[in-house]
């Protein structure tokens, strides 16, 4: 038992933030708004540093780790506030490795696919049939950039590829992470049955809830040691002290969390998908909390475009609305 | 990262159990403080005969020297097998022994560590003072030296089982009263000795756990003194992040199995419509969050315990889990007993639960408030600048 990153989950950590900090501006540098679609060139570095086969063995084409570098990398992508098709294209290497399309993975792992996760309403409620995945509807996060589709249900995940007829946004809270229901014309290209895809993915998310929240934290301890009024820096003061120290112990709790709910669905145990939720509400609670209390730490700066504070909320956001929302987590919690 | 334990680990978890199995006393622990410390010695007795005692302390003084990962399964089993809280064997076994096998002489660890495992004597602790709470390093219990002799005089308050306890880990200042931590020394006090007058103060649920204790011309032997003369501060602050890092483990973990016992009560009340307690939707989603927030304090559990086995002596990262879970603590009670009020008529339900629910509130005062804590957090995990102080002008 060991909860800690290994050096290898750590290496995959640091060059993920290395690649993702230059990539996306977080703070829109100039008050541009950050673009939604992650640009070719960077697409291009992420499928040669070996991201879109991450969790597949060597023996398979992968580029190996495990669940520990998923949930480090994806911890990075929340910091940076990357836009998707990552999460989707990652889980589609898997997806067609196990459903034994070959050719489908070699594409994805490359970096020629680009597959947007979809899901539908009330997911963990009712899943979809296969036999209705054809046209949709769906909910798609990353619609843009993307050349097909992964679709996560408790009961399957699988690879659609095909073209967008229809698309209608739900929700906007966040620009570059913007959920639209589509409809299309998609064939089917891998399945795999079981719920393992759909409570990996809900993990994946609760690792970038954390980086978001990590990094609300980060900017407000930064600026807190910096900012002075009444001749101190305002972290010497209680009030902003103590918020900062609530950001960390949120943090600590929501990654913890995340690595404990990973490492259990690592195990196979069927009672994995607990702590996956669990994992999600919390990551979810910490991440926008701690969004809102970055914006508050930087007093009026915080609540301008231009400095990008409420770039973490509204992903936040966006994220705890991503494949299941906190409500019907709990929701689980209280029937199970 | 990954959760899977050797085939050594697995085979202590057995043993362990089927130990705890023939052994946890059926009987809760009494209120009365002379009954309570009979019960808690005897348990202690009981652990140390079956082999158990001092799981966590190395071998050359008497304990198992496990691994921490073994004393986490230890704790895991404690707490599932219904295993009573520690109670007043408390401070001996989690800060006494601890800061003993670090900073004590051969002596000193000679004679006491062998009485702490084997359940002969009860320990409390003496730092805080009725002008010295969060900011400890103001304590004034003065102890002068006199020949081969410390002489105390000074009050100590919130001195948890003093009424029933044998020795007493104490903090006095040797030093200037302006001398702060500088000045501090941390002796071990015999609690019969004369000149210590013990007031009984009733807490929050009438029940006597803490007192006050006065000094009169007590005279303590210098052999007594652990660390050095003036050297107190390090000596208790590594007394403090014993009880900061690894002391809560069991209580961490049996918070879950709590939760899980409301969980069910609210699938057995009936409220006044015939529905059951988890169907409100208020009571459900509490209960919901707090299963998952149970979950987290458990993870976070199994970070500390990962972390610790490349670092020695807790960290200040162990303030976070303390004011985590001191603070889930308190809504859990506060959730067991408005399940209990809202909608049970069964008075023998309320009653524990509210009493719990009171008790819990010294959770986030005792060990360091959750003040202290954040500030432990703002400037020693996250670096943020100590306030200007007054005294410093």
């Amino acid at each position: 038992m060991n909860l800690m990153l290994t050096a290898e989950e750590e290496e995959v950590a640091s060059a993920a933030a290395l690649l993702l900090h230059r990539a996306v501006e977080m703070s829109g540098e100039g008050g541009s708004t950050p673009e939604p679609v992650i640009p070719d060139a960077t697409w291009k570095r992420m499928a040669d540093a070996g991201w879109f086969s991450l969790g597949v063995s060597p023996e398979d084409g992968g580029s190996g780790g495990g669940i520990g570098e998923l949930v480090a990398l994806f911890r990075e992508v929340g910091r940076s506030l990357t836009p998707e098709p990552i999460l989707g294209t990652v889980l589609a290497a898997q997806v067609a490795v196990k459903s034994g399309n070959r050719n489908l993975f070699e594409d994805v792992a490359a970096g020629t696919h680009r597959l947007a996760v979809a899901w539908t309403e009330s997911s963990i409620a009712d899943a979809k049939s296969k036999e209705s995945a054809d046209t949709g509807p769906w909910y798609v996060s990353g619609a843009d950039a993307a050349t097909g589709l992964l679709v996560l249900t408790p009961e399957w995940a699988g690879v659609l590829l095909g073209d967008i007829r229809h698309r209608t946004l739900v929700d906007g809270i966040d620009p570059t992470f913007v959920r639209e229901e589509v409809m299309g014309d998609y064939t089917n290209v891998a399945v795999c049955e079981g719920d393992h895809y759909y409570w990996l993915a809900v993990t994946l998310l609760a690792a970038t809830l954390v980086g978001i929240g990590e990094c609300g934290r980060d900017l407000s301890v930064e600026y807190a040691k910096d900012r002075r009024q009444f001749g101190e820096p305002i972290g010497a003061f209680q009030a902003v002290k103590h918020r900062c120290a609530d950001m960390a112990v949120r943090s600590e709790s929501a990654w913890a969390l995340t690595c404990y709910a990973a490492a259990h669905l690592a195990t196979g145990e069927s009672s994995g998908y607990l702590n996956a939720s669990s994992a999600k509400v919390i990551a979810a609670r910490s991440a926008i909390q701690n969004a809102v209390d970055n914006v508050q730490n930087h007093g009026a700066m915080g609540f301008t475009d231009e400095l990008g504070a409420h770039r973490l909320l509204r992903r936040a956001h966006a994220l705890d609305n991503t494949i299941v929302q906190s409500v019907e987590l709990l929701e689980l919690l209280r029937r199970t | 990262m990954n959760l899977n334990f050797t085939k050594e680990d697995i085979e202590f978890r057995d043993e362990a159990r089927t130990w705890l199995e023939e052994h946890v006393p059926t009987e809760p622990p009494p209120d009365a403080l002379q009954a309570l410390r009979e019960f808690d010695l005897d348990w202690q007795r009981t652990q140390y005969e079956g082999g158990w005692a001092g799981i966590s302390w190395p071998k050359q003084y008497g304990g198992r020297g496990l691994s921490v990962i073994q004393q986490l399964i230890w704790h895991e089993e404690y707490a599932s097998a219904g295993a009573p809280n520690i109670g007043s064997c408390f401070v001996g076994m989690n800060h006494a022994g601890p800061t003993l096998i670090e900073c004590a002489n051969d002596a000193q660890k000679a004679e006491h560590l062998p009485l702490i495992l084997r359940g002969e004597v009860i320990w409390c602790q003496g730092f805080s003072e009725p002008d010295a709470g969060s900011d400890l390093a103001s304590l004034r219990t003065r102890a002068l030296i006199d020949g081969d002799e410390l002489v105390v005089n000074g009050r100590k308050i919130w001195t948890s089982y003093s009424p029933i306890a044998d020795f007493q880990e104490l903090l006095v200042r040797t030093g200037s009263l302006e001398s702060r931590h500088r000045g501090l020394t941390w002796v071990i006090c015999d609690m019969t000795a004369p000149g210590i007058t013990i007031r009984p103060i009733p807490n929050v649920n009438g029940i006597v756990h803490f007192a006050e204790v006065t000094y009169d011309e007590v005279r303590v032997p210098l052999e007594k003194v652990v660390g050095k003369i003036g050297e107190g501060w390090n000596v208790a602050m590594a007394t403090l992040s014993f009880e900061r890092g690894s002391a809560f483990i069991a209580h961490q973990i049996e918070l879950s199995r709590t939760i899980e016992d409301l969980m069910n009560l609210a699938r057995e009340t009936s409220m006044s419509d015939g529905r059951r307690a988890i169907e409100d939707d208020e009571t459900g989603r509490r209960l919901a969050l707090a299963r998952a927030e149970a979950s987290a304090l458990r993870a976070m559990t199994y970070r500390a315990v990962s972390r610790a086995l490349v670092e020695r002596r807790p960290g200040p990262e162990g303030s976070m889990i303390r004011l985590y879970y001191s603070e889930l603590v308190q809504r859990v009670h506060r959730l067991g007993y408005d399940i209990a009020v809202g909608y049970s008529t069964d008075g023998n339900l309320s009653g524990p639960l509210a009493r719990d629910y009171l008790d819990s509130l010294a959770r986030t005062i005792g060990g360091g408030s959750k003040e202290i804590q954040r500030n432990i957090i703002g400037e020693r995990v996250l670096g943020l600048p100590r306030q200007h102080r007054v005294e410093q002008q």
